[in-house]
């Protein structure tokens, strides 16, 4: 469409009025805004300083290849296996738990969207997905920045983050698009943009107006399906007061070139890459403190190998074919590589005194096993950062079931939300201590 | 003594023998009466059929067991209601004998005991859900369903927004569901905004200003922007076989125009197919017609095929229509390619300009209908303009858009989309006129008759602009986009029990045209008439004659044969087969609705409707042209019916190789309407050694056999799919497998693109074996004895067909207490039974009458 307006991608149940001291700090320090910006912030006290405050999951759908995943070993003395060697360097600052999946959670590929809602059964006709993850956590404490959540997908719309009601926030899945809103302002049409927030505020301030046509006599169950449809544009309303009140906050100003489209067309990993980069930048800009990361092999990716293109989900059913196999351990390899970037490029910022990496809890892994059997236990799971006493390699036993939301209820923990459970959790990690 | 209260269907009812204390029963019954939730749900409470499952289906179906994934021990305690879909399924193994096992002891009388227990209460639950919440929930429109919608209440021909909407359905691959299945809807807050932002879209493409455009004579060029012809003497041009080159067009000699503008122009144009020898540069002749695609860009961007032009070998001919043109002007790609492969020159089209025009645009009212259902008669002329004709006009600039006269791309042309910048709209009364426009708009879009506190909230958002004396297109637009994005224009007003007719009349336009009522429609609605039988019977073929019934055709046959998943690389020779295949398909089903066919042709008929390319694809001979028509299929055809269809072949298939199991599965799913479960995670898989590795794709699929949990399903419809292995991935006919290498085996030479030459194929010794048999034990040799199999069983085909319409036109899959009003639709038809006759009466059934 010609002249669309730029969209502000963004999700926030509420504000809260701490926000907005910092807003007014940023806006005073006007255009001189970048990298580093985060030693800036720590004179104004505005904030709570919790031992981690910013979380970054990446997922990756088809598994691991079991013979090149799993390590050997136990604790710290592991013997690497072929993908964590790639990220060896941060051994000491990271804990690879193996043995736990998702309880009650079947589906196969499709089960993508319980990734982090951990929503039981998603293939029954009844389901309804829950609140996952990163909206959660974004929820309380993903207000303090321009954007509370980013989640991107390289393909299409595949999304592992759903709000309250079950709906699927629809990830970005153009990096060219993520870029624009990190970094490009358009100072002239500043003005026109917030009457057009206003007016669009005004748009859905009548559309909640209560109706009372539709909802005379309606069911109770078909008014809890009405409620969905206006708890979904009560939340857009508050995006827009947010935007409005972000509107006249200058967006910081960084020598990263736009990413080229036509440099990564059709190649997965190249997309992923790209994606990787702006959302370490926009982390380490303070732009958004929450970000998930889907790298989708189903269906239909493809990437470039050997002078060859692959489409990833086909080679995820190698059949034992070797040249296949290895096509694919590169694939995997790659996204390793890109957790690898993910973790230095945290690792090299620091705020007050500590590194980036410390204040950020990291989550890598996937929702099955391997994308061959598509086997939906003892799922491949790396914790980084955070500041939590990692244990290096752990193993819970069993048949691979204990439950991984156990671990994101202690990730929540680690960035002081103050909740019983999450999901299907039934108690903290046992063995992580924060 | 003590009292026990029993429950029987959600009524609390005191026991024989109360308590001494009366008045403690009736507390009691009062506070559960006040705790019983308004819609009453219940677990089965019946002692016999209770006592029953307990005794022969517990051992098995338990908490520890759950053998099939059903547990009774759960089921019994749980609602029923949630469950239905479970206990359907149990009622049915029951009622087959598939259920207990052998070694049951369970007598005839206890099973027919058993069975009309369930089945009351699944009925009566049923019932309850009808009374108190309806069949469906509420619905909300799909993204298809809007995007008709807004072109139809904007009178808009030309709108492609469903892929910008949020919430895209998804298609249930293993429950059946249709994408508007209500109870699968979601919206997320992002969602909103994309609602907005296409609402706003819209309006933008409908509010058309300026003047009438001239209507004109257009010639094509000889050069310009169309650089990739060349040009042959003074007056002829040849475009050669490439992909998407433009044709130029300018104003005939003589001609003024007001500028240009997109919409529908008639073409007279002289052509003929001829080969450009590269290397000699000469023109050669060429033995074929070329068969070129024209396409042009709407307004927003979007390109849309126009029409195909077919030059004919050895001497120039003429073609004369109708076509759209758009603001990209024409662009022309060949659909047949040559097997010398010559991408750039070789075969091409000669273009005889001195006899070839195109005039248009062809405008019956202006301003368009479009302008009119936004402004109505209000004029629109230049900004400065607004003061002098009429002494009103606005004191501000109207907002920056950009303008849908879609200008073309002409040589020599104004260029008048910047000019329109400055439109605006002109009210002398703009208040009372905003009013106005709003009361019939909203009237329409919400499809019901609007209260005048309705329309005074509304216009509460033109107010300001109208008070600021903005342009009046801008002060009310906030207005229309509140309206377009609110709950009542979304989802659809159904409440339980008996529709009301403008409910009535929704359900029936969303069925047959996936839009809103028309203006008769909404009439008939208002008369209050449209529930009397012979008014409703009137009505559905009036609606199954207009043209916006292909949209329901297009509809069904994408949920329910996926046939716009047949997809082919762009731009080589089976682009243009793909289109063929999917348009044969919608096609047939459109003979099948307007024909007086029994429904049984589906699976099998002695006919297809078909074009040339079709023809040709199947071995037909003696069609010519690119119409689809009915032609009569030869003595032995395989073609008969929907499973022989290419299209249906295609998406059953792998990319390069044929599926049997997903074709068994599609038969077993879509034809016989038996419920395939979706598969359990794998354990995991160890290796299998070299030598081990099945040979054949018989052998590969006899590995299920030895799998317990895989064998259960897969009995079902694995073998089935062998019958259509006589025909490859891409729906077409074979006797041998090809071989893997090439270069090795047999070569033969294969023409499947009618006009394209053939190409090489090599076939392995490995011969097609289509014998199998149905899950019910019937054995078949090929493709032709499977369909006798399904024919031997028409009611059971025509039930599934009525349940898939059923579920397609209310938005809610098929229950169990469903099957009452499917029994009653085939009593009222015993004999034969048309798409129509099984339209009509879903429509007259009570499911559909109701909420």
């Amino acid at each position: 469409m010609k002249n669309k307006p730029e969209s502000n991608h963004i999700h926030a149940p509420w504000v809260r009025p701490a926000a907005i001291s910092r807003r007014t700090v940023l806006r005073g320090l006007g255009a001189s805004l970048s990298l580093p910006l985060l030693e800036a912030m720590t004179c104004c006290g505005a904030e709570q300083v919790h031992s981690a405050n910013r979380m970054v999951v990446l997922m990756s759908d088809l598994g691991m290849l079991p013979q090149y995943w799993f390590p050997k070993g136990m604790g710290f003395d592991y013997e690497d296996s072929r993908y964590t060697k790639v990220v060896s360097s941060f051994r000491k600052r990271m804990t690879i738990v193996t043995g736990s999946a998702l309880p009650g959670v079947d589906g196969q590929h499709d089960a993508d969207i319980c990734y982090l809602t951990g929503t039981p059964r998603p293939q029954s006709p009844s389901f309804r997905n829950g609140e996952s993850l990163d909206v959660f956590a974004a929820g309380h404490i993903g207000n303090e920045t321009r954007y509370s959540l980013i989640n991107t997908c390289n393909n299409g719309g595949r999304s592992m983050t759903f709000n309250r009601s079950g709906s699927k926030v629809p990830p970005l899945n153009d990096p060219v698009a993520l870029y624009n809103k990190l970094f490009v302002e358009n100072a002239a049409q500043a003005k026109e943009q917030i009457a057009k927030l206003k007016t669009k505020k005004s748009i859905l301030d009548k559309v909640l107006e209560p109706s009372r046509a539709l909802q005379r006599k309606v069911s109770a169950t078909d008014r809890e399906r009405l409620d969905q449809y206006f708890t979904a544009v009560r939340d857009a309303e508050q995006e827009l007061v947010r935007a409005i009140e972000w509107s006249t906050v200058p967006k910081p100003k960084t020598d990263v070139t736009a990413p080229d489209r036509d440099a990564y067309k059709g190649d997965t990993l190249l997309i992923s890459s790209a994606f990787q980069k702006l959302i370490s930048l926009a982390i380490q800009t303070d732009q958004t403190r929450i970000a998930t990361m889907l790298v989708s092999g189903a269906f239909g990716t493809t990437f470039r190998h050997d002078g060859k293109e692959w489409q990833v989900h086909a080679l995820s059913h190698h059949a034992g074919d070797p040249e296949k196999i290895e096509a694919l351990a590169h694939y995997e390899e790659s996204v390793m590589s890109i957790l690898n970037a993910l973790l230095h490029s945290l690792d090299e910022v620091q705020e007050n005194g500590q590194p980036l990496l410390d204040r950020t809890t990291v989550l890598f892994g996937s929702h099955l096993l391997n994308g061959h059997s598509h086997s939906q236990t003892n799922l491949p799971t790396i914790l980084a950062g955070g500041g939590f006493r990692h244990k290096g390699l752990i193993q819970f036993e069993g048949d691979g079931r204990y439950p991984l939301t156990n671990l994101y209820l202690s990730m929540l923990h680690k960035l002081g939300i103050e909740t019983d459970r999450f999901s299907t959790s039934t108690g903290t990690m046992r063995g992580l201590e924060a | 003594m003590r009292s026990e209260l029993q429950f029987y269907d959600g009524l609390p009812r005191p026991s024989v023998g109360c308590e001494r204390r009366p008045w403690k029963a009736i507390v009691r019954l009062v506070v559960i009466g006040v705790l019983l939730p308004a819609s009453v749900q219940a677990e089965l409470k019946s002692d016999v059929a209770t006592h029953l499952l307990k005794k022969h289906c517990i051992e098995c179906h338990n908490a520890d067991k759950q053998e099939g994934g059903v547990n009774f021990e759960q089921l019994l305690t749980t609602e029923l209601w949630d469950n239905q879909q479970v206990w359907s399924a149990a009622v049915d193994k029951v009622r087959s004998g598939e259920m207990p096992p052998e070694k049951s002891e369970l007598t005839d009388k206890h099973r027919a005991d058993l069975l009309s227990s369930l089945d009351a209460a699944l009925i009566e639950a049923g019932e309850t859900r009808r009374r108190t919440v309806g069949r469906v929930p509420l619905r909300r429109l799909t993204p298809e369903e809007y995007e008709y919608t807004l072109r139809d209440l904007l009178h808009l021909e030309h709108l492609y927004v469903k892929q910008n909407l949020p919430d895209q359905p998804t298609r249930g691959f293993f429950d059946q569901s249709f994408s508007n299945r209500a109870a699968a809807q979601t919206v997320s807050p992002a969602g909103i905004h994309e609602y907005v932002k296409v609402a706003e879209h819209a309006i933008n493409m409908a509010g058309v200003f300026g003047e009438k455009p001239t209507r004109n004579r257009f010639v094509l060029t000889h050069g310009g922007f169309s650089h990739f012809k060349i040009p042959v003497g003074e007056h002829a041009s040849y475009v050669g076989n490439t992909a998407n080159r433009w044709l130029g067009m300018k104003l005939a000699p003589g001609e003024r125009s007001n500028g240009g503008y997109s919409g529908w122009y008639r073409f007279h144009l002289k052509t003929q197919s001829i080969r450009f020898n590269e290397h000699a540069h000469v023109f050669e002749p060429f033995n074929h017609p070329i068969y070129s695609q024209l396409s042009t860009r709407t307004v927003d961007d979007q390109k849309v095929n126009t029409a195909v032009l077919i030059s004919q070998p050895h001497r120039m001919t003429v073609q004369d229509g109708l076509m759209y043109i758009g603001r990209g002007n024409l662009m022309m790609s060949f659909l047949s390619q040559n097997d010398t492969g010559h991408k750039r020159w070789g075969p091409g089209v000669l273009f005889d300009e001195k006899e070839s025009w195109l005039e248009g645009p062809i405008i019956d009212e202006w301003p368009p209908a479009s302008y009119r259902s936004l402004y109505d008669n209000l004029p629109n002329c230049n900004f400065w303009d607004a003061k002098k004709k009429w002494n009103a006009g606005p004191s501000k600039m109207p907002e920056k858009r950009w303008h849908p006269r879609g200008d073309l791309r002409l040589e020599h042309a104004r260029h008048n989309d910047q000019k329109m910048a400055n439109y605006v709209v002109v009210s002398q009364k703009p208040e009372k006129d905003a009013r106005r426009l709003l009361t019939t708009f909203m009237t329409r879009a919400f499809r019901r008759p609007v209260k005048p506190e309705e329309v005074d909230s509304y216009y509460e958002l033109a107010q300001p602009g109208i008070e600021a004396n903005i342009p009046f297109q801008d002060a009310i637009k906030p207005a229309y986009l509140a309206v377009l994005s609110s709950s009542e224009f979304l989802f659809l007003d159904e409440q339980p029990g008996k529709l009301n007719d403008f409910a009535l009349a929704n359900r029936l336009s969303y069925f047959l045209w996936r839009s809103m009522p028309d203006e008769a429609l909404f009439e008939i609605a208002k008369s209050g008439k449209l529930h009397e039988p012979a008014v409703l019977e009137t009505q559905v073929d009036r609606m199954l004659a207009d043209e916006r019934a292909e949209r329901f055709i297009e509809s069904f046959a994408n949920d329910w044969l996926q046939v716009d998943k047949v997809q082919a690389m762009p731009g080589t020779q089976n682009a243009w087969l793909a289109g063929s295949m999917k348009h044969e398909t919608y096609r047939f089903l459109r003979e099948m609705l307007r024909g007086d066919h029994d429904v049984v042709n589906l699976i099998d008929s002695d006919f297809v409707v078909v074009d040339d390319k079709m023809a040709h694809y199947y071995g037909i001979e003696g069609v010519a042209g690119p119409e689809f028509r009915l032609v009569r299929l030869p003595a032995g055809s395989r073609r008969g019916g929907l499973m022989t269809q290419a299209s249906v072949l295609d998406v059953t298939s792998e990319d390069s190789k044929t599926n049997p199991i997903l074709r068994g599965a599609w038969v077993v799913r879509k034809i016989m309407g038996v419920h395939i479960p979706p598969p359990p995670p794998l354990p995991p898989q160890e290796e299998v050694p070299e030598e081990e590795r099945p040979r054949t794709m018989r052998e590969e699929i006899a590995r299920h056999g030895t799998v317990r949990s895989c064998r259960d399903c897969h009995s079902k419809f694995d073998t089935v799919g062998f019958a259509l292995e006589e025909f490859g991935p891409k729906g077409q006919a074979r006797e041998f497998y090809p071989n893997k290498e090439k270069n090795k085996g047999k070569e033969v030479r294969v023409s499947l693109i009618y006009g394209a030459g053939s190409h090489r194929q090599w076939l392995s010794d490995e011969r097609v074996e289509t014998a199998g048999e149905t899950h019910n034990g019937k054995s078949f040799e090929d493709v032709a004895g499977l369909k006798r199999i399904l024919r031997q069983d028409e009611e059971h085909f025509a039930r599934h067909l009525t349940s898939m319409l059923m579920a397609f036109a209310t938005g809610e899959n098929v229950q169990y207490s469903d099957r009452r009003d499917i029994d009653q639709i085939m009593a009222a038809q015993p004999g034969k039974k048309t798409l129509r006759s099984l339209i009509l009466g879903v429509i007259q059934s009570r499911a559909f009458q109701e909420k």
